[in-house]
């Protein structure tokens, strides 16, 4: 077995971080529904520190070995870490060094969050200001990652790293996107930005690889995160509990989980239509101008509408009221046409290739125009 | 950094004590019963979750409790503003909310008017603080992230690589650090709790962590009781005012903080045999007033229970208590003898005991109507208050509190084919909801030991429809048969270290001749002294060599347990024993 680049080594161990990140605030949140305010520092947030710590370190090493490889004279593997951006004297790639200042960023804006803390109690909002500056610098490292196993998307481990990091990206988007939620708009805010996400994200693997099939397959592995965190995050929470012996909140229901029941459930559903459309439209000898907007917009509709529905499926509430379900779709399908504008764009940039639409790979006939 | 991760590492680990999961630094509800004139509340301070911030109150009425409007008033000690409000009692139990404002951590009073008079219950409003340990918790992640985006820096701009080893290592050593001092923060030890045990100031609420004293003594002097003398009729109501001072220095006692669910438990026994348990509300530091209705002439008993402020719960007793005149009551209440049924305003009460001795303890058991519907009071699912040998002058009084369910059906004789039991937590140690949960019982156990033969008054209280019962019983102590006291024995039990749950131990016995005990068989009860909790007598079965297995030991909350042994012929022995979670 031949020995592990360093590359990967890299992109993996920033993959970890993230992933620590993420299971830790599952975790965390699932805490507070199910036990309490923190008396002391947990370990659910041990782990969610540790995750950008974690990230942060391993950012740090991949930016440290491009910069030593250019001091020596080397030039740096385009596939660690992808293109390199000119800061100060050296070339960085530009994944690792993200992911690097997210983590930092998250870990400033801790001592933030003690202060916020401190004057406004233990029990503030998850959306308060530093939390929402916690969760965007989460945000920026997992985009790092996206980033790093992007331009390695030649490598087989460059797109099995990139169905991982997308979806990590995708279940921790609510936190962020719950930002978002007291802007006054005639549609569910918080539905329409996480159809967008959620478009984006699987159309950006789609455009990435230049295969339809990759918006299909991150969405399998979402769902498959979906169920592990499902069962983790009250396993966790309430062995936890027993642990240190504090006693669980009076009167919890059946609840779903926090945050795993905000995750899609029907993104495949949403993938498999919006793969197909750039699948069949790409057949057909449509413009690929003009069909990631049409994949997105389909997607965005199939996902506003299914997130609508799954609030009382999973038992979160009963079903929003019809004018709010027509508002919600039609956002969904506006919003999922920008987020499959955005995602073309996205993937061109990582493909270095911005100005040039974005061929895709569909199997049959039409495969002589792909970029494989 | 490294000489810091030394340092967090000696501050924590030397004193390594389990964490203390109440949560009174960051401040938990606060139950106080209050019997405020001719109404019998139940007030329940909510935890102040933000400063300043709400203070939600909820005041709670038993049954019998007259409509009307009570005037709250949050009252600042030291520093922060008053506030008020208003809330109307419609008559019928059960809570009523209330939310009054807080804006400074320090020691406040609670103030509930009814018009006539004025109860004000201490308590203290905690800011949010933060240990040590999370202070060198995020110090470190702080100094991680800071380093971190310094080593990026250096990386990018430094002529040589090797200069972003000194950013790298400041990375390592802040995660280090943070790490390890989260991963201690849930041991560390709770500071002393202002308002429990030292005086509340605006400081030590505000963090208790600042200038925390480091192994001091918290117990202050007993306190004394005195009851005012004033003129009671019996038929009428009658205020009774009580004086609490300070046994060394005979000042007024103000440090009287909240045990059981209440400021002060009063026991008034009348001459006519009734108890009142009753909780008396605080007029001013060191007074306590309560109104009831005497319903005879006569002297009448008064005992308290209390918890100064630095720990231990102390149970007073007024000299002489106090006389009623007017009408004397020819007709005593019947009570319960130690196996009978009777019916107690209305509800359908059995009662078994096996015949007491003295100096054994015997396990009481009741039925209390016949749904699993009994609601806590005080914490508690039942109390027994004992008072007794009656002709001497009672010179004993208990006070015990019920067992669990599981306990007190635990081959209760005469009394099979019980309702089915709702699965219930330990009493012990565990959350019992608050009263407004109406599903224990119906039959709660209790096991006490009586010291002195005689005859023992007993009354029994629990709550049912927001309702206090109170079952009379008397007992016949016999006197223990005489036994030529033996030589102690060296006692030890296997496991030293239990789990929580019910679980059987091995005791072995020598005797002072190093020879292991021959009895035919041993008597063991579990006692759990911070709780003042004695689980019923278990026979303990020879092994051999001295060895005894003792089945099913309730064990029903960590804490450092008693075994009290007793083996024929010989003294009775106490080993300890740990439970933990």
């Amino acid at each position: 077995m031949p020995r592990p680049s360093a590359g990967v080594l890299g992109a993996a161990a920033v993959l970890l971080g993230t992933g620590t990140s993420l299971a830790g605030i599952v975790w965390d949140v699932q805490w507070h529904v199910d036990v309490g305010p923190d008396t002391f520092f947990t370990l659910s947030h041990l782990m969610l520190y540790s995750g950008s710590a974690i990230a942060g370190l391993a950012a740090l090493a991949m930016v440290l070995r491009a910069t030593f490889a250019q001091r020596a004279g080397r030039t740096a593997d385009p596939a660690e870490g992808g293109r390199t951006v000119r800061v100060l004297k050296f070339d960085a790639p530009l994944g690792y060094l993200i992911a690097g200042a997210g983590a930092a960023m998250f870990l400033l804006y801790g001592l933030m969050d003690l202060w916020w803390h401190t004057v406004y109690g233990f029990d503030a909002d998850l959306g308060s200001p530093p939390h929402v500056a916690l969760f965007s610098s989460i945000t920026v490292t997992m985009v790092g990652s996206v980033i790093v196993f992007g331009y390695a998307r030649d490598r087989r481990w460059g797109r099995i790293g990139l169905v991982v990091s997308l979806p990590i990206l995708m279940t921790f988007s609510p936190l962020m996107l719950n930002a978002l939620a007291e802007l006054p708009a005639p549609f569910d805010i918080e539905i329409v930005s996480a159809a967008f996400f959620c478009t984006l994200s699987m159309l950006l693997a789609a455009g990435i690889t230049g295969r339809p099939a990759y918006a299909i397959r991150v969405a399998a592995v979402l769902g498959a995160m979906q169920l592990a965190l499902w069962f983790f995050a009250p396993w966790a929470s309430h062995s936890y509990a027993s642990m240190v012996n504090l006693p669980l909140r009076d009167g919890l229901g059946d609840a779903p989980p926090e945050l795993p029941s905000a995750t899609p459930m029907f993104l495949l559903v949403a993938a498999a239509v919006g793969a197909g459309v750039l699948a069949y439209g790409r057949r057909a000898g449509m413009s690929m101008r003009l069909l990631p907007q049409l994949a997105g917009a389909v997607g965005g509709l199939v996902l506003a509408f299914s997130l609508d529905l799954q609030v009382p499926l999973v038992g979160n509430g009963p079903l929003a009221a019809p004018g709010t379900l027509v508002a919600d779709a039609l956002a969904g399908l506006l919003f999922g046409a920008l987020a499959g504008f955005l995602a073309w764009r996205f993937a061109g940039l990582l493909r270095g290739e911005s100005r040039k639409p974005i061929a895709i790979v569909v199997p049959g006939p039409a495969v002589q125009g792909g970029l494989a | 950094m490294a000489g810091f991760l030394l340092a967090a590492l000696v501050a924590v680990l030397g004193a390594a004590v389990p964490a203390h999961a109440d949560g009174a630094m960051s401040g938990a509800d606060v139950t106080v019963a209050q019997s405020l004139g001719d109404r019998e509340l139940t007030v329940v301070l909510r935890r102040v979750a933000s400063l300043p911030g709400p203070l939600h109150v909820d005041v709670l009425a038993h049954a019998g409790s007259p409509a009307g409007t009570l005037r709250l008033g949050a009252l600042p000690s030291a520093a922060g503003a008053p506030s008020s409000a208003s809330l109307t009692l419609p008559g019928t139990p059960g809570p009523v909310p209330a939310v009054l404002r807080v804006d400074s951590a320090g020691p406040w009073e609670l103030t509930i008017d009814d018009g006539q008079r004025l109860a004000r219950i201490p308590f203290v409003v905690h800011a949010q603080s933060m240990s040590p340990a999370e202070r060198w918790v995020y110090g470190g992640f702080v100094a991680a992230g800071l380093s971190l985006a310094a080593a990026l820096v250096v990386a990018l701009a430094a002529r040589s690589g090797w200069w972003t080893a000194l950013p790298g290592a400041g990375v390592v050593a802040g995660v280090a650090v943070a790490v390890t001092a989260a991963l201690l923060s849930a041991s560390q030890p709770l500071p002393p709790a202002p308002g429990e045990d030292l005086d509340a100031t605006v400081v030590n609420a505000a963090d208790p962590y600042a200038g925390m004293p480091r192994g001091a003594a918290f117990s202050r002097p007993p306190v004394t009781l005195t009851v005012q003398r004033q003129p009671v009729v019996a038929g009428a109501p009658a205020t009774v005012r009580l004086r609490v001072t300070d046994a060394a220095t005979g000042l007024p006692a103000d440090d009287l903080v909240v045990h059981d669910g209440g400021l002060m438990h009063l026991m008034v026994v009348s001459p006519s045999d009734r108890l009142w348990h009753l909780h008396p509300i605080r007029t001013a530091p060191g007074s306590y007033e309560v109104t009831f209705t005497p319903d005879a002439a006569g002297t009448y008993a008064v005992t308290a229970e209390v918890a100064r402020r630095g720990g231990g719960v102390q149970m007073l007793r007024a000299a002489g208590g106090f006389t009623a005149t007017g009408r004397t009551q020819d007709r005593k209440a019947e009570p319960l003898t130690v196996r009978s049924t009777g019916t107690i305003d209305g509800v359908g009460v059995q009662v078994a005991m096996a015949d007491p001795v003295a100096g054994t303890p015997v396990t009481l058991r009741a039925r209390i109507g016949d749904e699993a519907d009994l609601q806590p009071w005080l914490g508690m699912l039942g109390h027994l208050i004992v008072a007794g040998p009656t002709p001497e002058g009672d010179p004993v009084w208990l006070h015990a509190h019920a067992m669990d369910d599981a306990t007190a059906m635990h081959d209760m004789e005469g009394m099979d084919g019980m309702a089915a039991m709702v699965p219930m937590p330990g009493v012990l140690g565990a959350t019992l909801p608050d009263e407004t949960v109406a599903a224990y019982g119906p039959a709660v156990g209790f096991t006490v030991t009586f010291p002195l033969p005689g005859r023992y008054r007993i009354w029994l209280q629990a709550e049912k429809d927001y309702r206090i019962i109170t079952v009379p019983i008397t007992a016949d102590v016999r006197p223990a048969p005489e036994a030529a006291p033996g030589l102690p024995q060296i006692g030890r039990v296997t496991p030293e270290r239990a789990r929580t749950g019910t679980r059987d131990v091995t005791v072995t016995l020598t005797g002072r001749d190093g020879r292991p005990a021959t009895a035919p068989q041993i008597q063991v009860q579990a006692v759990l002294p911070t709780m003042g909790h004695a689980s019923p007598v278990i026979t303990g079965i020879p092994r051999g060599r001295g060895r005894y297995a003792v089945p099913g030991v309730p064990l029903m909350a960590a804490g450092g347990w008693q075994l009290r042994v007793t083996a024929p012929g010989s003294e009775p022995l106490t080993i300890p024993l740990t439970v933990t979670d």
